[in-house]
């Protein structure tokens, strides 16, 4: 088995450089990002929810005391840097990138270039064949998107000084053990393609649409069917840093209370009122309104935990399916 | 070369289904967007009343046509924010550079990773006529399929962006129209040079999706700061109020103009963002505000708001801050305060901005081309 991961390496020699050279490099610029936001030194004082206020200018931004406006005008210029933009953006794309390049050619350019009865003949079974090599991209890539993960936790953690990544639902299905996760089931959905098509290009462009599509539409489906259940309700007008909305109540709340005063009321999901003379609210007040149910950053490894679960089940899922058919399908 | 055309798209017929395919389904999903957008026929004085399904008490009784007004502004945030116009717009900003890609890889790799490439250039009587022949294929392939997706882009735009003319405005202006043809020009002619240097599809592919992906991000930001720069005019003063900001919803304005830079001025004296920062310090006074209470919070902590996220980085108000801070308006002659005056590529500038990034991206794909072109006469025929 030890051979078979090796030769996986030396047939996918380029691919595996490119992976671990991509992967490595988002990660160091990542800490770099990191470094350099952590190097404005905001003070603990200035922040406002755990975050730094926004530098709009300095017209903008004339409410802040004298002491936060250059390190927030200096973080928001390190936030809003190309660089750094660039960086947090990696953690959307950089997982898939890496699971359709290992996953494509691992079964599809042995079956296209006509090597596949002779690898399959010497392995002894088909299945243990593409164990062997699932197997080997699966040992390249765990480690090297964990580490790219982490750093972009760490990244997360210098962008919000006052989160904890590990409390707060701020993209967190775009950084830490999801790289892994999101990596791992592309790489599975990859091998599982090539095994049904037996042509690289294919995979690819059957691949980037089918990962386009998970990826967009996660979130929504999770909070729909998933979350739904745990959420609990937060009453208008307090929120904490790092929670998770899920969904909108369908009815008034006022002062932590139901509402159940006829002045106002909720139609298609928007609240309006109509105050009797004498009746209406002192300005300090926005009457009653739809509260949200959420998960708070306190239940973070619960819901990764969840969420992991249901991504490395239909990861296996596919890897069966894939173990499945290679025993099936015509050599070429 | 008629034949050499059709040939390619023959031994490429996966790839050009597949492409022509999305293309023309994203065409359509684009307009079905757009003709939902428009049908709901909502006032543009309700977009820009909207307050996020809250009506503000302070401002009297709702009447019912407020009321009506406000539903109907929800009905198009919520079709706005919904997953398949999130989708469509994505797919939008991505397709051109796949499509490229996608086209571009196995043009040339493919036949020298399956070894056929001796027996198709010896049948051309030359590399570059062979090469020309299936660069001819792919260009023919994209350009219209581009247009088509980038036309449908714009009419979504307009229907997104109610009251903005898409060809007189620089909103996300890279994402759609014309640029699009560029872009898929430029990242097939990056690809398939690629192909020819490597000789191999999938390395070809690789490399390919990280410039692309390098050059889509930093273009913006590098356009702003290196060339588009010394073209920037100071924003006219009727613009900035009225025709060049087009508000349609909270928080969310679409600027006609593109802003490139800002100076800042006391007394008619170009002065620092430092200096301004000072100024604000001598004149105003500020101290920390209690948190807002449940039933009577800020505007900013406002739950029920569709802009209301975790999302980091988003701007605050400045006169509400959010538990943060209070400060007192100085109580100073307004024409004394510091002024900022933007520097910004008016939207009427539109084309001539358009034609001129285009150009940039078609210099650069015949660059890529010729490499393509000269390397491929003196490339190993494995």
């Amino acid at each position: 088995m030890l051979d078979r991961v090796r030769l996986t390496y030396k047939q996918q020699r380029f691919e595996t450089l490119a992976v671990a050279v991509v992967c490595l490099g988002a990660a160091a610029l990542a800490l770099l990002a990191s470094w350099h936001l952590n190097s404005v030194g905001v003070p603990a004082s200035c922040l406002v929810d755990g975050r730094v206020p926004y530098w709009n200018g300095p017209m903008d931004a004339s409410w802040m005391p004298a002491a936060c406006q250059l390190p927030s005008q200096r973080f928001t210029d390190a936030l809003t840097s190309w660089d750094v933009r660039i960086v947090s953006s990696l953690g959307d794309v950089l997982p898939f990138f890496v699971g359709i390049a290992m996953g494509t050619p691992l079964v599809a350019r042995e079956l296209e270039q006509g090597t596949a009865p002779l690898s399959w003949a010497l392995a002894g079974a088909r299945w243990k064949w593409l164990a062997g090599r699932i197997l080997a991209a699966l040992l390249l890539i765990v480690p090297l998107l964990l580490v790219a993960g982490l750093a972009a936790d760490v990244l997360r953690g210098a962008q919000e000084p006052g989160i904890d990544p590990h409390a707060s639902f701020d993209y967190f299905t775009s950084r830490g053990v999801f790289f892994v996760l999101w990596g791992v089931a592309a790489l599975m959905g990859t091998v599982a393609l090539g095994t049904l098509f037996g042509r690289t290009m294919p995979v690819v462009i059957v691949a980037l649409i089918v990962c386009l599509f998970a990826r967009a539409t996660w979130e929504r489906v999770t909070d729909a069917y998933v979350l739904h259940g745990m959420a609990t309700l937060e009453m208008p007008g307090s929120s904490s840093p790092g929670e998770l909305l899920v969904y909108q109540s369908d009815v008034l709340y006022l002062d932590g209370k139901l509402y159940t005063g006829t002045d106002c009321w909720v139609s298609n999901g928007v609240p309006g009122c109509q105050y009797a003379p004498g009746d209406e609210p002192g300005p300090s007040s926005i009457g009653p309104q739809l509260a949200w149910y959420v998960v708070t950053g306190d239940h973070y490894w619960q819901v990764v935990a969840l969420e992991s679960a249901i991504l490395l089940a239909g990861s296996a899922a596919l890897g069966a399916f894939a173990l499945f058919w290679v025993g099936w399908r015509r050599p070429y | 070369m008629l034949s050499r055309i059709r040939l390619t798209f023959k031994q490429h017929r996966f790839e050009t289904i597949a492409v022509a395919a999305v293309c023309v389904a994203l065409t359509a999903a684009a307009l079905i967007e757009a003709y939902r957008l428009n049908s709901l026929n909502v006032p543009l004085s309700c977009l820009q009343t909207y307050q996020g399904g809250f009506i503000d008490p302070s401002q009297g009784p709702v009447t019912a046509a407020q009321a009506h007004c406000n539903e109907l502004a929800k009905s198009f945030f919520d079709t706005t924010r919904s997953l398949d116009m999130n989708l469509v717009q994505l797919l939008l900003l991505l397709v051109p550079l796949i499509a490229g890609i996608v086209v571009g890889a196995p043009l040339v790799a493919r036949e020298i990773e399956q070894g056929t490439a001796p027996l198709s250039w010896a049948l051309s009587g030359s590399r570059r006529r062979w090469l020309l022949g299936k660069v001819l294929a792919g260009v023919l392939l994209l350009a219209p399929l581009m247009l088509a997706v980038g036309l449908a882009a714009n009419v979504l735009e307009g229907a997104l962006n109610p009251g903005l003319n898409p060809y007189a405005s620089f909103s996300n202006y890279l994402g759609r129209g014309v640029p699009d043809v560029f872009w898929a020009l430029a990242a097939f002619a990056g690809t398939f040079a690629l192909g020819t240097l490597f000789g191999r599809t999938m390395p070809a592919l690789v490399v390919a999706l990280v410039v692309c992906f390098f050059a889509r991000a930093a273009w913006d930001a590098g356009m702003t700061h290196f060339v588009l720069r010394p073209f920037a005019v100071q924003q006219d003063q009727q613009d900035q109020q009225q025709s060049g900001i087009v508000i349609y919803g909270p928080g969310g304005s679409g600027s006609a103009d593109m802003y490139v830079y800002s100076k800042s001025f006391i007394d008619g004296k170009e002065v620092t963002d430092a200096q301004v920062n000072d100024w604000y310090n001598q004149n105003m006074v500020c101290a920390p505000m209690p948190a807002p209470t449940s039933g009577a919070s800020a505007s900013s902590t406002d739950l029920s708001s569709p802009d209301a996220s975790s999302s980091p980085g988003a701007p605050a108000a400045p006169d509400n801050p959010p538990g943060g801070f209070a400060c007192q308006t100085p109580t100073i002659d307004p024409s004394h305060m510091p002024q900022q005056v933007m520097y910004v590529l008016p939207g009427k500038w539109y084309w001539q901005t358009v034609a001129f990034e285009s150009g940039l991206l078609l210099l650069g794909a015949l660059f890529c081309a010729a490499i393509a072109f000269v390397w491929v006469d003196r490339r190993r025929p494995y």
